[in-house]
């Protein structure tokens, strides 16, 4: 507590809310770890850091991005979404039954894909914040039942046939920069907006922090909650039009285990399990790690089924730093 | 706010009065038939031991408690108190002694929330939270009560006990309340915490702010009160001018919950 005030009572009145030190070096750091990691691949496999691969690191974390930036919101208010996954397999699924089935525009596809992931957060909402239900249990029920939607619409099989304009939100690229990276900037820029320039972000932060303090100060807490959830059901139906242009059709059963990924994203990235904490550039550089140690494990050639279990280690250990950090929080009040 | 005139203070009608006031809980009367009432500019001080019915009792006026019984009047018209909002609406402030504050945010988050004051950007297409406002008026806020604080923009939870209790204290009294309720703001802190949350209040006595303070340590009571209420297992045991009573005496009554007959100032001295 001593060593903070220093810097902090050097700053003019006035001054733009300070950008706190300690979040700022968690996120450095985990910028030097992504680095750092790009390093050691290059050391066990020379040739390894080339301007391709990072690119390549870059577009497919664009999907997880999306995801972890949606998931933070969520966990700063102190909840969990753990649908995000199937849910953007339904959402995609519901695009491609729209798009090739009944032949809609693309634009319209694309608005079905959100409104899907939209209406799944709301119903998530609905229970949570106003049904008072456990976010964990409700959201796990969702997983189910999205994943169920996604296979009985499809038929369980993947949907063929997009027109070819949208091979461009998976693999185009505008002055060398991949679409769906630009997506994702486009993204963070809006919900960077949408943390701290809105009343929602503002009080996601507040929920998170104490819930009962937040509505004790008249806020509307449920409606709130509410929309965080659709936020969160919106994200996964904007990664599920990437998603689904990356692989040019709808995939019913591939989005089950993403929301592994942004969670454990969302963690590395400095967003804290117990709420209050966290911040869109920590869910993206968290995302972009997860897609660095994915890439790493493709290319030093382990199979997906370790990459699960590399994956699942790696979340439980990040969970596990951010309860000592967090312990360590608690234990600076005096 | 504007200190009342002794003359017309008599006429004036209280800022809230409450009549007949019962609440029970199952067999146990939390409350029974208890009328309380806070004057102008008054600090009144609300006794009584563990069970005695305090914390329900403001409850009731924070709308976080419906009365089996009674009336409630603020400024001499009767009112309905049904939610916390309500209670907010009608002047009324109370700064519980815990979940007052959100410690991951800081001070100006805390004070303005759920008011936060907002600016226009490219001609009203965008409000942007008034950052520089925000913390302009945190600071003219903490520096009338004189509540020292370095850094507004630490996250709550870097400050001491009785800094946050100020702090919940001072985003009532931004509130432009009629009537703060405090329940036992300076327990569980430090004798230093305490003298800091103690000369809080001194301070928005002089300024003609209507209080009232729950607490157990009759030090506090004697320093800042002008009235005391003692409540014995949900009945009214006195309601007097803290001239009328000393420190034993009070204690004798939180104990026994007999009333006993005013002091005399003039035997004393
Ligand atoms: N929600 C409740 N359910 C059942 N009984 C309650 C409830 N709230 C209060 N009571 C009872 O009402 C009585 C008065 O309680 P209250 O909390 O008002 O006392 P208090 O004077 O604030 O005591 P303390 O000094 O311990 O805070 C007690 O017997 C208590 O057990
Ligand atoms: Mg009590």
């Amino acid at each position: 507590m001593m060593e903070k005030s220093v810097n902090l009572t050097a700053r003019a009145p006035g001054a733009a809310p300070r950008i706190s030190l300690r979040k700022n070096i968690e996120k450095l750091s985990m910028v030097f770890v992504f680095i750092a990691l790009l390093l050691g691949m290059e050391v066990l496999q020379s040739g390894f850091l080339t301007l391709d691969n990072i690119s390549l690191i870059f577009l497919q974390a664009a999907v997880r991005a999306i995801l972890a930036v949606g998931a933070m919101l969520v966990i700063i208010s102190g909840g969990i979404d753990i649908s995000i996954g199937t849910v953007m397999s339904l959402s995609m699924v519901v695009m491609g039954v729209g798009v090739i089935d009944l032949g809609l525009p693309l634009g319209l596809g694309f608005a079905l894909s959100v409104a899907t992931g939209l209406l799944v957060g709301m119903l998530n909402g609905l229970l949570i914040a106003y049904a008072g239900l456990p976010a964990f249990i409700v959201t796990l029920g969702m997983l189910g039942i999205a994943q169920g939607v996604a296979l009985t619409v499809s038929n369980g099989s993947s949907l063929y046939g997009f027109p070819e304009s949208f091979e461009v939100y998976g693999g185009g690229t505008l002055l060398g920069v991949p679409v769906p990276v630009l997506i994702m900037i486009g993204f963070a820029l809006l919900m960077l907006f949408v943390f701290h320039q809105t009343k929602l972000g503002r009080y996601a932060f507040t929920i998170g922090g104490n819930e009962e303090a937040t509505r004790r100060a008249g806020v509307d807490v449920r409606r709130y909650k509410l929309a965080i959830y659709m936020v969160s059901g919106a994200t996964a139906g904007l990664a599920a039009i990437i998603l689904a242009a990356r692989i040019n059709s709808a995939h019913p059963g591939i989005g089950f285990g993403y929301e592994l990924d942004a969670i454990a994203a969302v963690v590395i990235g400095g967003g804290s399990l117990m709420g209050g904490r966290g911040s869109v550039g920590g869910a993206i550089i968290g995302a972009l790690i997860m897609s660095e140690i994915r890439f790493a494990l493709n290319v030093l050639g382990l199979s997906p089924f370790i990459q699960q279990i590399v994956v699942g280690v790696i979340l439980i250990a990040a969970v596990w730093l951010d309860t000592i950090r967090s312990r360590r929080v608690v234990g600076r009040r005096s | 706010m504007a200190l009342h005139t002794p003359g017309g203070a008599r006429s004036a009608p209280p800022i809230v009065a409450m009549r007949g006031i019962s609440k029970h809980y199952g067999g146990v009367a939390a409350l029974d038939k208890v009328d309380f009432h806070v004057g102008r500019g008054e600090v009144v001080a609300l006794l009584g031991d563990n069970g005695a019915g305090k914390s329900t009792l403001i409850k009731i006026l924070a709308g976080a408690v419906r009365a089996d019984q009674g009336t409630v009047a603020i400024d001499g018209r009767e009112v309905e108190i049904g939610s916390p909002a309500q209670s907010k609406a009608l002047g009324i402030e109370t700064v519980y002694q815990d979940l007052a504050l959100c410690d991951n945010v800081d001070v100006p988050t805390n004070i303005f929330l759920g008011r936060e004051l907002r600016r226009p950007l490219l001609g009203g297409v965008l409000r942007l939270f008034d950052r520089r406002r925000m913390a302009q008026e945190t600071r003219r806020l903490l520096g009338d009560l004189r509540i020292n604080i370095a850094d507004i923009h630490a996250p709550v939870r870097d400050f001491s006990g009785g800094q946050r209790q100020t702090i919940a204290i001072a985003k009532a009294v931004y509130s432009d309340a009629n009537l703060i309720i405090m329940d036992e703001p300076t327990a569980a802190l430090g004798v230093a915490q305490q003298e800091q949350v103690l000369s809080l209040i001194e301070n928005l006595r002089a300024r003609g702010e209507a209080i009232v303070l729950i607490s157990h340590n009759m030090d506090d009571v004697m320093r800042v009160a002008d009235r005391v209420v003692i409540l014995k297992t949900g009945r009214l045991v006195t309601d007097r001018p803290v001239s009328d009573v000393d420190r034993q005496q009070l204690v004798r009554m939180i104990v026994s919950g007999v009333e006993e007959p005013p002091l005399r100032r003039e035997v004393l001295q």
